[in-house]
């Protein structure tokens, strides 16, 4: 499989979830497992341009496919505007959940760069934050869209590449 | 953390090959689809099967295409294609609200209508519009292909008449044509989470505004969802008024017999019952155009 963008090639046992996949044969430690039954989201990724939740997927099912974790939103040692609107929000306190909002609002903005307060929230029903109390994050989520609708289309094209 | 027992790993690239490896395998081997209702219980080790059989690769089954009379749709067709589908909006509904209803984003992108009623959960959002739209549910094994009414297919908690070699292919929706309404609505134990109940239910009323069909079908009860012939009954034949709606959810919950769990009491999901009966009547009616 690639993994933002770089091939991967490992032979695991079958029952090898995703999430272990890339934690430990990937390093990509942005993946976090909390639940592991699928509610709570920190483990979300992108695979095959798809958000999805990397605790309730065999890293066989992803054979062959592409995967997107948050390692592969900075670029050249910058922040994405996503990353950067969490930062500039105060959007996380513990950071253990901000891994899965980061992707699930790459996810969303990826398909609605400008989304209503009403859609943000419904699109990350599934992601949950215990130390903000949300309202922040929603902020964060607000400006990333706002800094992105102005930004020219090579470059949001760049933003999105994934 | 939780992790499954071990197992064998099979992923068929045509329906043939799956084919062989249930009929080979039997009740050794799972079906594997989006995994979403699979996996937790492989992880709480409810299940350990042997040969798991992934099935994701069979491009095939992803569809929903229409004929005079059907609209079919792919076992492996996930919850957003079926909640952004057209074809599905204008003839069903009721599948599309509850597509709209299941758990979140990133579960919707990976779980599958097959997937959903092959797990038979009593509760989950599916089932009872299975029973409403009065769906064909077409199976396919080695020995050849079955089609099964709803009510026959859904045994009871996570239970199918589904046989061990078979594989669910498709579901298929009857066209109701003329003036006809469905909706589905669900009171979830809390928001994108399963049904304490959920109600699907179709109207058809003809020029005159009088109700020629209706179907009432609830879900969250055990052993399964179930249609309320009784309280159907009272819609059918006339120009429906209000009355009427709240005496069909009247007898609707008073005819089942839902259990209590530690998640609601009997008496809280008779409430439901009512409440959601009356609700999903209005606006089936509504989209039937009863009101305008
Ligand atoms: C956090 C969370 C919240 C959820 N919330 C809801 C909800 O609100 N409402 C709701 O209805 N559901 C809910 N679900 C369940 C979800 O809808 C699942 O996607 C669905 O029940 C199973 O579909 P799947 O494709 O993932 O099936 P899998 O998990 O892959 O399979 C489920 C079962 O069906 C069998 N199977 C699958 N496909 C076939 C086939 N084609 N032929 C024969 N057998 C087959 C498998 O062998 C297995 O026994 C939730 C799940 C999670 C994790």
């Amino acid at each position: 499989m690639k993994v933002n963008g770089v091939l991967v090639e490992e032979e695991v046992e079958p029952r090898m979830l995703l999430s272990d996949f890339l934690r430990e044969k990937v390093d990509a430690l942005s993946v976090n497992v909390s639940c592991g039954v699928g509610r709570c989201g920190s483990c979300s990724v992108i695979l095959n341009g798809k958000l999805v939740k990397s605790c309730l997927i065999f890293a066989a099912m992803a054979n062959e496919g592409h995967i997107v974790t948050v390692e592969g939103l900075a670029k050249d040692g910058e922040l994405h505007a996503i990353q950067k609107g969490f930062w500039e929000n105060h959007a996380l306190q513990c950071g253990f959940c901000t891994s899965g909002f980061l992707m699930a609002t790459y996810s969303l903005l990826k398909k609605n760069l400008t989304p209503s307060e009403e859609e943000i929230r419904e699109f990350l029903k599934g992601n949950l934050c215990r130390c903000t109390g949300y309202t922040n994050i929603i902020d964060a989520i607000k400006y990333a869209s706002e800094t992105l609708t102005g930004i020219p289309k090579d470059k949001l094209k760049e933003a999105f590449r994934w | 953390m939780y992790y499954p027992k071990n197992f064998e790993y099979e992923s068929p690239n045509i329906l043939k090959e799956a084919l062989d490896l249930l009929e080979k395998y039997q009740q050794d081997a799972k079906v594997l689809a989006g995994g979403q209702s699979l996996i937790p219980l492989m992880k709480l080790r409810v299940l350990s099967p042997k040969i798991v059989i992934d099935i994701n690769k069979l491009s095939e089954l992803s569809y929903i295409k229409e004929d005079d009379n059907y609209i079919n749709i792919g076992a492996l067709t996930r919850h957003n294609e079926v909640l952004e589908s057209e074809l599905l909006s204008r003839y069903a509904k009721a599948l599309v609200d509850a597509a709209k209803n299941i758990a979140d984003h990133a579960i919707r992108n990976m779980g599958t209508i097959g997937g959903n009623v092959c797990h038979s959960d009593p509760a989950a959002d599916y089932l009872p519009v299975v029973l409403a739209l009065e769906a064909l549910l077409l199976t396919i094994s080695n020995k050849g292909k079955r089609t099964l009414k709803a009510d026959e297919f859904l045994m009871g908690p996570f239970e199918t008449s589904l046989l061990p070699d078979e594989l669910l292919l498709e579901i298929k929706i009857p066209k109701v044509k003329g003036r006809v309404g469905s909706s589905f609505l669900k009171f979830p134990y809390h928001q994108g989470d399963i049904s304490l109940i959920n109600v699907a239910t179709l109207v058809k009323i003809d020029e005159n505004k009088v109700v020629k069909d209706c179907r009432i079908a609830v879900g969250g009860i055990l052993p399964k969802p179930e249609r309320v012939k009784g309280a159907e009954d009272v819609i059918v034949g006339k120009k429906v008024e209000d009355k009427d709606i709240v005496e069909a959810s009247k007898i609707a919950s008073e005819t089942l017999n839902p259990q209590s769990d530690w998640m609601a009491s009997s008496e809280y999901r008779r409430a439901l019952i009512a409440t959601l009966v009356e609700n999903s009547l209005n606006l089936s009616l509504e989209r039937a155009g009863a009101r305008i």
